[in-house]
C-alpha cells in the first residue's frame, strides 16, 4: 500500500510523510493570497487538519497537492472573510487618513492597499494570484474550483471595483499617472 | 477611467510587490500532532439504512395495537 492509500486509510505516519512533503507548497500558496506569514503559518496547520479530517473521501488515484491547495484555497479565503471587518473599522475609524501628510506616492499606495483589502475575498484572492503572483490562470481555476473564465471574470470585476473605489479615494487615473510619470 | 488591467497590476505590484517563494519560519508538525491529539475521541456513529428506521418507528405501533406483545418483544431481549 502506497503512502496515499495508508494516509486515507487513517495512518499517521503516511499523514505525517505527506505533511512534510507539502508544507512548504501549502505554505506559499497561502502566503500569496493572505500576505501575512504568521497568519499563512497557521492556515498551513489548518488546511493540513482539514486534509486529516476529508482522508476518508481522499481518492488515492487523485493528486494530492493539488487537493491540498484547493483546501488551502478555501481556508485563505475563509481568512480574508474573517479579516474583512478590522478593514471596515480602520475605514470608519480614519476617513480622511488618506489625505493627510506623506508624499503623493505613499498616499497612492496607501490607498491602493485599502482599495484591495475592501475587495471581497474570493476576488481578492483571485486578483492577488493573478495580477500581482502571476500564477496561470489555470492553476488559480483549478485552486478556486471554478473554470478559467471564472477567473479572468473575478479579475476583471476586482480590477473595476479597485478602479471604483480608488476614484471614491481621491485617486482618478489622472493623480496617479501624475505621481507615476508627472504627466497625465 | 484607468486605461487597463496592466496599469491596475503595475500600481498593485508597486505597492504589494510578490512575496516570492519562501518557507515557514518553523517546523509546524508539533503544532499539527498537537492539534490532532486535542481532537476528541469521536463517538462511533450508527448508521441505519432508511428500511431499519422504518422497522424501529413500527415497534411503538405495534405495541400500541397488541399491549400483550411486549412480553414477547422482552423475551427476545
Amino acid at each position: 500500500m502506497d503512502v496515499l492509500q495508508r494516509f486515507a486509510a487513517g495512518d499517521v505516519d503516511a499523514f505525517e510523510a505527506l505533511f512534510r512533503a507539502y508544507q512548504s507548497d501549502v505554505f506559499r500558496w497561502v502566503l500569496r493570497i493572505v500576505r501575512d506569514r504568521a497568519a499563512a503559518e497557521d492556515l498551513t496547520v489548518e488546511t493540513f487538519w482539514r486534509v486529516y479530517h476529508a482522508r476518508a473521501r481522499f481518492n488515492p488515484s487523485r493528486e494530492f497537492g493539488a487537493w491540498a491547495r484547493r483546501i488551502s484555497t478555501n481556508a485563505a479565503i475563509d481568512y480574508l472573510k474573517s479579516r474583512r471587518p478590522f478593514a471596515e473599522l480602520r475605514e470608519i475609524a480614519d476617513p480622511g487618513g488618506l489625505k493627510r501628510g506623506g508624499d503623493a506616492q505613499h498616499e497612492l499606495g496607501e490607498a491602493l492597499r485599502q482599495a484591495f483589502a475592501e475587495l471581497p475575498p474570493k476576488l481578492q484572492a483571485a486578483a492577488t494570484l493573478a495580477l500581482i503572483e502571476g500564477e496561470p490562470q489555470a492553476e488559480i481555476a483549478a485552486a478556486l474550483g471554478i473554470s478559467v473564465n471564472g477567473v479572468k471574470s473575478r479579475v476583471f470585476r476586482a480590477v473595476r471595483l479597485l478602479r471604483k473605489r480608488m476614484i471614491e479615494l481621491g485617486f482618478g487615473p489622472c493623480t496617479t499617472m501624475k505621481t507615476k510619470s508627472g504627466t497625465c | 477611467m484607468y486605461n487597463d488591467e496592466d496599469e491596475i497590476r503595475d500600481l498593485l505590484r508597486e505597492t504589494l510587490p510578490p512575496m516570492g517563494s519562501s518557507e515557514p519560519s518553523r517546523d509546524l508538525w508539533p503544532e499539527m500532532l498537537r492539534r490532532i491529539a486535542s481532537e476528541p475521541a469521536r463517538r462511533p456513529s450508527m448508521q441505519l439504512a432508511w428500511w431499519e428506521w422504518a422497522l424501529l418507528g413500527l415497534i411503538p405501533l405495534w405495541l400500541a395495537m397488541f399491549p400483550h406483545a411486549i412480553l414477547a418483544l422482552l423475551i427476545q431481549l
